[in-house]
């Protein structure tokens, strides 16, 4: 039983990784090279923590490691910082997935987000601190916004295409 | 909590936990190192690219190219507006080609009287646009040429009309255009009918500031905005574009250079004048060799 799990994972993480890697395309595609009028929600924290609450399996660290880390190569970010805030964010969220899980979904809603608020603020505070230039403010606060809003309608996307739902809290031991 | 305690478990546990750690002291390493020896790291970053996005050009150009159709076929729908208002600019351009045949008339007249010398023409090198930066933390694209084609870092990139950005970040195929907008550029310009000097400051917004005006009172908008040479990377001269008054009441550039639709660029091949290190030998007779250096004179600098 386990090893039938664990085939299927990598084809799950594979997809995983393919999801990122279509970000970071349209991310690069020169279609406008205007300062963007809508700053862009983060999509790829939403459906990662949505997986990890619900198969942390399918998205272990170093897969997220890897996944951030190739964005901030390839986004000009500063290098490291912004891996630094999701992979720990993403832990925060795999600790708590049990209890997560047994509470209704406004809870989680409100708990990741707030985890990627504090993320967020810590990012910010690493580049004020080390003195590197910022995108204003007011996009970083637009674009949270959005991700909230976003985040439910990911959730469902993700449970009525991919059948990706929490898992029966009764087989708690099953399914880690 | 029913969890059973396996020792293998514990193990495998333990050791993710080792990994882990690792995994964020690298990251905070990297970020430190990124920051200390910033120019090491972007090169490093480009290198980088260099390898992956020549590779994946082959995928972005249909999408882009279907992007941009879908945008043309938008287009096509205030053709007649258009063509109207075509017309009526084209009326109004004759009237302009008309002055502007009698000022070329009147410069040629004055530049036959003064004899004075123009500095050589600017050649250019031109490039495609490869991928745009993707975030809000740097306004810039990759172009297609690199070192191997005599690019040096600095150079002043253009569109067919206006200065674009510059070239910040090489390597051996590809390099990066900084562009006006990004946050960490500046560029010395000059506001043409007060010869007022100014920094061009990017925002992260298509109105780039202008920063450091000595008088305000002599700008007014619409006055047009050229690079002024100082500091010796830009030749002077190059178009920017033209000052606004913006809803912040602050004065801001409306820039000449379309970002909506880049994709070829212009590189100006760029060569600092030679600079007057004594300026005592431009008044002074020359001495004999041997003790002063030869030095180039251009009196019209």
């Amino acid at each position: 039983m386990t090893a039938e799990i664990s085939k299927f994972i990598w084809v799950k993480q594979g997809a995983l990784a393919a999801f990122a890697f279509l970000i970071l395309f349209y991310n690069l595609i020169p279609v406008s090279l205007t300062p963007d009028d809508l700053p862009k929600p983060d999509l790829l924290y939403c459906v990662i923590a949505a997986i990890i609450v619900r198969r942390p399996q399918i998205a272990p660290f170093w897969l997220v490691v890897a996944i951030f880390l190739t964005l901030d190569i390839f986004l000009q970010r500063p290098l490291g910082a912004w891996t630094l805030c999701m992979l720990l964010a993403l832990e925060a969220v795999r600790a708590r997935r049990y209890f997560i899980r047994s509470q209704l979904f406004s809870y989680e809603w409100v708990v990741v987000l707030l985890i990627y608020l504090v993320a967020l603020i810590v990012f910010r505070f690493i580049l004020t601190v080390s003195l590197v230039a910022m995108p204003p403010l007011s996009a970083d606060v637009i674009s949270f916004f959005i991700t909230v809003v976003l985040y439910p309608i990911i959730v469902f996307g993700l449970a009525t295409l991919f059948g990706l739902r929490r898992p029966n809290t009764g087989k708690r031991g099953e399914t880690q | 909590m029913a969890r059973r305690k396996d020792p293998e478990q514990d193990f495998a546990k333990s050791i993710r936990r080792i990994l882990f750690g690792l995994t964020v002291f690298f990251l905070v390493l990297l970020y430190l190192f990124w920051r200390i020896d910033s120019p090491r790291a972007e090169q490093i970053r480009v290198s980088i690219l260099d390898k992956v996005v020549p590779n994946m050009e082959w995928a972005m150009a249909p999408v882009t190219r279907v992007s941009r159709l879908i945008d043309d076929f938008q287009s096509y729908g205030r053709i007649y507006e258009q063509n109207q208002e075509l017309r009526r600019e084209l009326q109004q351009m004759k009237a302009w080609r008309e002055a502007a045949v009698q000022l070329e008339q009147e410069n040629a007249r004055l530049l036959d009287l003064n004899k004075v010398k123009l500095p050589r023409k600017l050649s250019y090198l031109s490039g495609v646009i490869l991928t745009d930066a993707g975030s809000p933390f740097s306004q810039s694209a990759l172009i297609n040429l690199g070192r191997r084609d005599g690019i040096v870092d600095g150079w002043a990139v253009m569109d067919g009309l206006g200065l674009t950005g510059r070239i910040a970040g090489l390597s051996e195929k590809s390099s990066r255009v900084l562009f006006l907008t990004d946050s960490t550029s500046r560029v010395p310009v000059t506001l043409k009918p007060s010869n007022q000097r100014a920094i061009l400051t990017g925002d992260s917004s298509l109105l780039p500031s202008l920063e450091f005006i000595e008088n305000t009172d002599l700008v007014r908008p619409g006055d047009r905005i050229v690079t002024s040479g100082d500091g010796g990377v830009f030749p002077s001269g190059l178009l920017v574009g033209q000052v606004v008054l913006a809803s912040d009441n602050r004065l801001r550039a409306r820039l000449s250079a379309d970002y909506k639709r880049l994709t070829f660029v212009r590189i100006v091949r760029h060569t600092p004048q030679p600079e007057i290190a004594t300026p005592d030998q431009l008044i002074n007779p020359r001495l004999p060799n041997g003790i002063i250096v030869e030095q180039d004179e251009s009196p019209s600098e």
